[in-house]
């Protein structure tokens, strides 16, 4: 399997959060996690890329069991993330935040500076500006090009649509179908089903740190009362 | 006060300036990028002058033996202080910041005992080096050609230091561990190894300046607190993790300290604090710093 969580259990401190949680993501494949504010999604992903290691469980990644490994490690085997609160540098240019995402001698290819400032104009035209300058949309495609220069083969997006105006989600959500046409891999979290049914295959539903529900997107689109009791408000 | 009396002062206090910036920008950026208070940077610079002085002492008869010094002794310090970083400090990051002071100052006093124990409790005295032995008239005054060399060093590391930092790869890195280590860490810049460069580069400032000072001064036990102290105020007033407030901060302590001295030697120790004082009350944040 080419991401394969297997029961882990995440904790901040005392608080636990996760709770035996598995999920699985095939190569080429997009898988969504969906689920209300405040029940794990944003830990799950953070467990992968190990910023919150998991204190039970496993994690592999192409086979190889990742879990225990730096964040910057689990990185550079090419798992790329892309953080909910558009974590950028904020005193850095936009170049140089673009540069921040280059993976060294990591033996993939693909994206460059040319190819991301085709994808994305616009930071090409504010390239030598401070990333703080940028607007949330614009700094929310530079955390997506950023992550991108470094070549994943696992992208890992986290709420991309929050607090976007819908024209700007709209212009994300395009560049995701191209980012999937391009092969890569993505495991993409979501509070607003809308966003992600279309683009993800599979999807699983996380309630309170269990994983309640999880099979294909189109059986969500067709059928609303399992949306309507684990995302309805 | 006579005038040339006054032009000595400056130049005293200008070049004590420069040689504490070195240690202070040390200070700052360590402060900067990894989050901790090093009270031990002073016995850094102390481990750099004896070392400097060591070289001299044992290369007595090679010419240009005090230049050696200069070489070597910061490279030891720095590998110090990368021993220091990986092997103390690394396991107490995530620890509460009275930790951090605690094994800090336990360093200032392992290190001061361990400079008591190789070099004994004397002063030791390092020669003026060639080429700066002789004396450079200005304005029909002449003064010691050395504090004109200690001067230049300033601007060129400030200089040297701006350019790594904003104009290299590595720079580049140090900035983004600095705004946001887990970002940086999580795009695949191994952010240990850029906390333990960044500490052996404060640790080799600080082996510099410890070096450069000697000659128109003395190497003794004690200087440790002293310049922790002076560097402290240094990079308040000049605003926490600004290289330039950093630059400033010391010209303008320097100034101070060598015309307190000068004017009232009693009260001499009092005018940095007084001095930071009033700086604070009117910029809370010191010359250049920027508000949280
Ligand atoms: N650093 C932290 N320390 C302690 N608790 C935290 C921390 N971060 C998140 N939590 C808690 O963990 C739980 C899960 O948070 P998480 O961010 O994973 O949820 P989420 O599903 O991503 O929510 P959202 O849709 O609001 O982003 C929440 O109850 C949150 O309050
Ligand atoms: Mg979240």
């Amino acid at each position: 399997m080419f991401l394969k969580v297997e029961d882990i259990d995440t904790y901040y401190d005392a608080t636990h959060i996760l709770f035996r949680v598995s999920l699985e993501v095939a190569e080429g494949e997009t898988v969504s996690v969906l689920g209300r504010n405040g029940v794990g999604k944003t830990t799950l992903l953070r467990s992968i890329i190990g910023l919150t290691p998991p204190r039970k469980g496993k994690i592999y990644f192409q086979d190889r069991k990742i879990n225990g490994r730096q964040p910057f490690q689990i990185a550079r085997h090419g798992v790329g993330f892309v953080p909910e609160d558009r974590d950028i540098f904020p005193n850095l240019s936009v170049k140089e935040n673009l540069e921040m995402g280059v993976q060294k001698n990591s033996g993939r290819s693909g994206w460059d500076l040319d190819k991301i400032y085709t994808l994305f104009p616009i930071l090409k035209e504010r390239r030598n500006q401070w990333g703080g300058t940028l607007s949330g949309g614009e700094q929310q495609m530079l955390t997506i090009a950023r992550t991108l220069m470094g070549n994943p083969r696992l992208l890992l997006l986290d709420e991309l649509s929050e607090g976007l105006a819908p024209l700007v989600v709209r212009a994300i959500k395009e560049q995701i179908l191209l980012i999937q046409k391009e092969g890569v891999t993505i495991l993409i979290s979501e509070q607003d089903s809308s966003f992600v049914l279309d683009v993800s295959s599979r999807s699983y539903i996380l309630e309170k740190g269990h994983v309640c529900w999880h099979g294909p997107s189109q059986e969500l689109r067709d059928d609303s009362t399992i949306l309507d009791r684990y995302l309805g408000v | 006060m006579t005038f040339e009396a006054f032009a000595g002062q400056t130049l005293a206090g200008v070049s004590l300036g420069m040689v504490w910036f070195l240690i202070a920008a040390g200070l700052s950026i360590i402060f900067g990028t990894l989050k901790i208070l090093n009270l031990a940077h002073g016995s850094l610079y102390m481990l750099g002058s004896f070392c400097c002085y060591q070289v001299t002492v044992s290369l007595a008869h090679v010419a240009g033996n005090f230049w050696i010094g200069v070489l070597v002794a910061p490279i030891v310090v720095a590998l110090v202080g990368g021993v220091i970083e990986v092997f103390l400090l690394r396991p107490i990051y995530k620890a509460e910041m009275i930790y951090q002071y605690i094994l800090t100052f336990a360093l200032v006093l392992i290190i001061g005992e361990a400079c008591k124990m190789i070099w004994g409790v004397g002063y030791h005295s390092v020669q003026v080096p060639w080429p700066f032995q002789g004396s450079i008239g200005v304005f029909g005054l002449s003064f010691p050609s050395y504090n004109f060399f200690l001067i230049a060093m300033g601007p060129l590391v400030f200089i040297g230091l701006r350019t790594l930092i904003n104009k290299t790869d590595l720079g580049r890195n140090i900035r983004a561990v600095t705004e946001n280590r887990e970002m940086a860490n999580a795009l695949g810049t191994n952010v240990p190894r850029v906390y333990t460069g960044v500490f052996m580069l404060g640790a080799w400032l600080a082996g510099l300046a410890g070096s450069l000072w000697p000659p128109v001064s003395v190497v003794a036990l004690g200087s440790d607190m002293a310049v922790v102290i002076d560097c402290f105020i240094i990079v308040v007033i000049g605003g926490l993790g600004s290289l330039a407030g950093a630059f400033v901060g010391a010209i303008i302590l320097g100034l101070t300290t060598a015309f307190g001295l000068y004017l009232i030697p009693k009260l001499a120790v009092a005018f940095g604090f007084i001095l930071m004082i009033i700086i604070l009350l009117i910029r809370p944040y010191g010359l250049m710093g920027e508000p949280e």
